[in-house]
């Protein structure tokens, strides 16, 4: 579990497009941001992990389709017209980038975090593997949890053996 | 260099003037060429000539151009005119009306400096008096090359070994017909570029080689030196030394530090033995007529014949073109004069362009994507409701566009299949000639076209199933007396295009495949157990299985057992497949199978349950709808049909790919058998859409691993649609059995 310093939380510091999921506002780095659709339909592929819905098709690009809540263990839930995709390019373990899209209840606004408004991750009480965090955004609006996105698409194994 | 020398002069300066006139500014390798000739030029003077005017001139002229390569000349336009003036005043020269102080002031003028103080770059030694020799021993190879030479050094290897190339096919075209002048000259080109350009980039050894090599050619194309086999032996030892050579100098330039020394003395003493003896036995320059009667082309009265017409028409009518019109000798010309005048008509040559072939895969995507895009809107319900008949004919207009755009694009990623074929000959014959064998390689449909990214690729293996044919298959010419063959096995390549595929075929007249053998072997092997129920195809692909091999002993061109395995792994990745048929003691045939382009799949749609699945055409053999008495279960085996008096194994694809079908009993859907590598299965599915063209796509980094599925596909609604991947829905298969 990595501490992270005061030092490092500046630098997570930054502009953040913050988006639901089960009634949690969470956010992700805004340069990661690629795309942000409405749903479409969702090709399912065999042989993947239940949290990887499939695949789309991205104005001829193929690309594959996680749904953030079954990820993170919250319920499933149908889609509905604020439902989003939002397409990420994210950093793989094996140091390529690539595209990856999430599902998300709806889309918030992005935001513009400042260090003061910055806290660690919790060592505890939430449902979150800390991992997955880099730290908390207290605003005026309540508090936003942001996520290091590339841990959370990236480093996880989406094929699962037949 | 005796008199004669001079008189070549005057040729030589017309053709260089002709040459510098189309020079462009910054054409390198042009220019290098124009080098090459000037120092040829000095080369052909005699002592006295080369001290005078013309020789300073000529070597000022050198320096000059030197200078235009290396980047000293700014105004690269500037150059050419001034280089262009030089050639004038040289021509000026030989007809006596400019003299020696006209060249010290245009070489003043142009601040040129005098030959004696500039060397010769390219490092030649100064030249023997009694002919063009190749020069002595080169210096040692110390020297790093430079920083600017770097990319110089890049473009002259790719396009030194595309020459080279060249030089092998036309070489072996050079050994049926030694004389063909055309032929002479295609080899001898080459090999004056290459020694140009690596002279001015100080690659001395490679230089001299080439310019040795060259002066062979010169001779034999002058009519002066017949091409025998060892000629031709001379020839392709020197291009694959030249070849290593070059790859050496590539090599220690990316890896900067000094080049190998290649010993090339044993092949220089080879190719001199050959110019000398070629030398002595032309005492001088032999007059057109006497060399045809010479070699019994023509009688000498028919010389005799022709030359009274000639002398009596006065119109400068050519000997050798009398003799064609007498009919006293073939078109067999000897003359130098239709060799240049072939080299100035570039009449009926196909204009090339040059392109970076990324720009052409760019391009092909691009148009991949237009045709899908094209196809959506085509298919989009609120556009086909539209009622409007100009609309609709609008739109067909632009489909038939975007189809024949799209065939043109393809057409232009395709390359004809005989250059890689036409390789295979040196293959066959230095292959035979190691083991001592008779082989002839027949080539058929060279004209077909395959996509250049899959030609590189094919190589290596066609060159393997080329050796292993000769190696394995033909037996060696007292085993084929015995079994009432002749003596001279057969090759045949051959190349077709057949229901949206490539083929090719390699066939011999060879001993076979021995089914019990390879039975045997891959018992031992471990690979199968028993052979029951594999039929011939499935057993005879066997032997593309990694580590196996029934060669008596590791000979050392195949039989490693480790060649096979790359073949079939290299063609499934072109997504092609193998066929293998055999009869023993007849011979065995290879039919290989790719397709048209690796961009684009054609495959059958079909539908289970709600998603819609692609089986690559390729893989799918038939496809029906089974009786209930057609389907029937054996212990153990599981769940099979019976097809043509065949039992085949039935794999639910629905629960491979985990979607709830339709139907589920084979005789209310649908049946699809496919095959791979050999082996033959049925999936069920519950019906069929159709056939269809699709642009592949990757799913990407993360389900690279998925086996079951090869790729997506774009689908004329939007939609992705899954490509199957015949071999890893097979292991799904087994898995799953393997679990229950």
């Amino acid at each position: 579990m990595a501490e992270r310093s005061d030092q490092t939380l500046t630098a997570e510091a930054g502009k953040y497009l913050t988006f639901r999921l089960e009634g949690e506002e969470y956010g992700v780095r805004i340069e990661k941001v690629r795309e942000i659709i409405g749903m479409l339909d969702i090709t399912q592929v065999p042989q993947t992990a239940p949290f990887l819905l499939g695949v789309i098709n991205l104005r001829g690009k193929v690309i594959p389709v996680i749904d953030l809540r079954l990820k993170f263990g919250l319920p499933r839930r149908e889609a509905d017209e604020r439902t989003c995709i939002i397409v990420m390019e994210v950093l793989l373990a094996s140091g390529t980038k690539t595209l990856l899209g999430m599902v998300v209840d709806e889309v918030s606004e992005v935001l513009n975090v400042r260090p003061e408004e910055l806290d660690p991750p919790p060592t505890f009480g939430v449902q979150l593997d800390t991992e997955y965090i880099l730290g908390m955004a207290k605003t005026a609006e309540g508090v936003k949890i942001l996520l290091d996105i590339d841990r959370v698409l990236g480093e996880t194994k989406l094929v699962v053996e037949g | 260099m005796g008199p004669e020398g001079n008189e070549q002069l005057p040729a030589m300066l017309n053709e260089l003037a002709a040459q510098i006139m189309l020079l462009e500014p910054g054409d390198l390798m042009a220019y290098g060429d124009v080098l090459s000739n000037l120092e040829n030029l000095l080369e052909a003077m005699d002592e006295a000539t080369a001290q005078g005017p013309l020789g300073m001139l000529v070597g000022g002229l050198k320096a000059h151009l030197e200078g235009m390569i290396l980047g000293s000349v700014p105004d690269q336009a500037q150059g050419l005119e001034t280089l262009s003036e030089g050639l004038s005043l040289a021509q000026a020269l030989m007809r006596e009306d400019a003299g020696a102080a006209e060249v010290e002031r245009f070489l003043a003028e142009h601040g040129l400096a005098a030959p004696g103080a500039s060397e010769q770059p390219a490092g030649e030694q100064p030249q023997e008096p009694a002919s063009e020799q190749a020069p002595s021993e080169p210096p040692p190879q110390a020297e790093i090359i430079s920083e600017e030479d770097m990319e110089l050094l890049a473009g002259f290897v790719s396009e030194a070994m595309e020459h080279l190339e060249s030089i092998e096919v036309n070489a072996l075209v050079l050994e049926d017909n030694p004389e063909d002048p055309e032929t002479l000259n295609a080899i001898f080109r080459p090999f004056h570029t290459i020694k140009g350009v690596s002279g001015f980039l100080n690659l001395t050894d490679i230089n001299h080689l080439a310019h040795a090599l060259e002066n062979l050619l010169d001779l034999a194309r002058g009519g002066k030196l017949t091409i025998d086999s060892e000629a031709i032996d001379v020839i392709l030892t020197g291009v694959d030394t030249l070849r290593q050579m070059i790859t050496e100098a590539q090599a220690a330039a990316n890896e900067r530090r000094p080049r190998k020394t290649f010993d090339t003395s044993e092949l220089e003493a080879r190719i001199n033995a050959i110019i000398t003896q070629a030398e002595q036995t032309a005492a001088q320059v032999p007059k057109l007529g006497e060399v045809l009667v010479e070699k019994g082309v023509v009688k000498p009265e028919e010389v005799q014949e022709a030359l009274k017409i000639q002398k009596e028409e006065k119109a400068d009518r050519k000997l050798g073109e009398l003799l064609v019109q007498q009919g006293a000798a073939e078109p067999l010309e000897v003359a130098e004069g239709i060799r240049t005048q072939r080299a100035m008509s570039s009449a009926g040559k196909i204009q090339e362009v040059k392109i970076d072939t990324a720009k052409l895969d760019n391009l092909l995507d691009m148009v991949g994507e237009l045709v899908i895009a094209q196809s959506m809107v085509q298919a989009n319900p609120h556009v086909q409701a539209i009622a409007d008949r100009k609309l609709h004919a609008d739109l067909a207009q632009l489909q038939r566009i975007t189809t024949e755009l799209q065939k043109t694009t393809m057409s232009m990623r395709m390359v004809p299949i005989k250059q890689t074929f036409q390789k295979m000959i040196r293959v066959v014959r230095d292959t035979a000639r190691k083991q001592g064998k008779k082989v002839r390689l027949e080539l058929r449909g060279e004209t077909t076209e395959i996509d250049r990214n899959m030609v590189e690729k094919f190589y290596d293996p066609l060159v393997h199933m080329v050796r292993n044919s000769v190696d394995h298959g033909i037996e060696s010419s007292e085993e084929r007396r015995k079994a009432g063959k002749p003596e001279e096995g057969v090759v045949i390549l051959s190349a077709y295009h057949k229901g949206g595929n490539v083929c090719i075929e390699i066939t011999d007249d060879g001993r076979g495949l021995n089914r019990e053998k390879i039975v045997a072997k891959a018992i031992e092997r471990g690979l199968i157990t028993d052979d029951e129920g594999m039929s011939d195809e499935e057993v005879f692909h066997l032997i593309m299985q990694p580590g196996f091999s029934t060669a008596e002993k590791v000979t050392d061109i195949s039989g490693r057992g480790v060649g096979m395995d790359v073949v079939q792994r290299t063609i499934d990745e072109l997504r092609g497949k193998i066929e293998i048929t055999s009869q023993e003691g007849k011979g065995t045939t290879f039919t290989i199978s790719l397709p048209l382009t690796l961009a684009i799949i054609d495959g059958m749609v079909v539908m289970v349950g709600s998603e819609r699945f692609i089986l690559p055409t390729i893989s799918v053999v038939e496809s029906l709808r089974p009786t209930r008495e057609d389907y029937t279960t054996i212990q153990g085996k599981g769940e099979m049909i019976m097809i043509r008096g065949n039992l085949i194994p039935l794999l639910r694809l629905h629960e491979i790919v985990g979607v709830e079908p339709a139907c589920r009993e084979p005789w209310e859907g649908l049946v699809v058998v496919v095959e791979h590598h050999g082996v033959r299965k049925c999936l069920l599915v519950d019906r069929l859409v159709g056939r269809q063209e699709v642009v592949i796509k990757s799913l990407g980094e993360c389900l690279k691993d998925v086996k079951v599925v090869a790729g997506g596909a774009i689908m004329g609604d939007g939609r992705v649609g899954l490509i199957l991947d015949v071999e890893g829905v097979f292991r799904a298969q087994e898995a799953r059995r393997n679990t229950f």
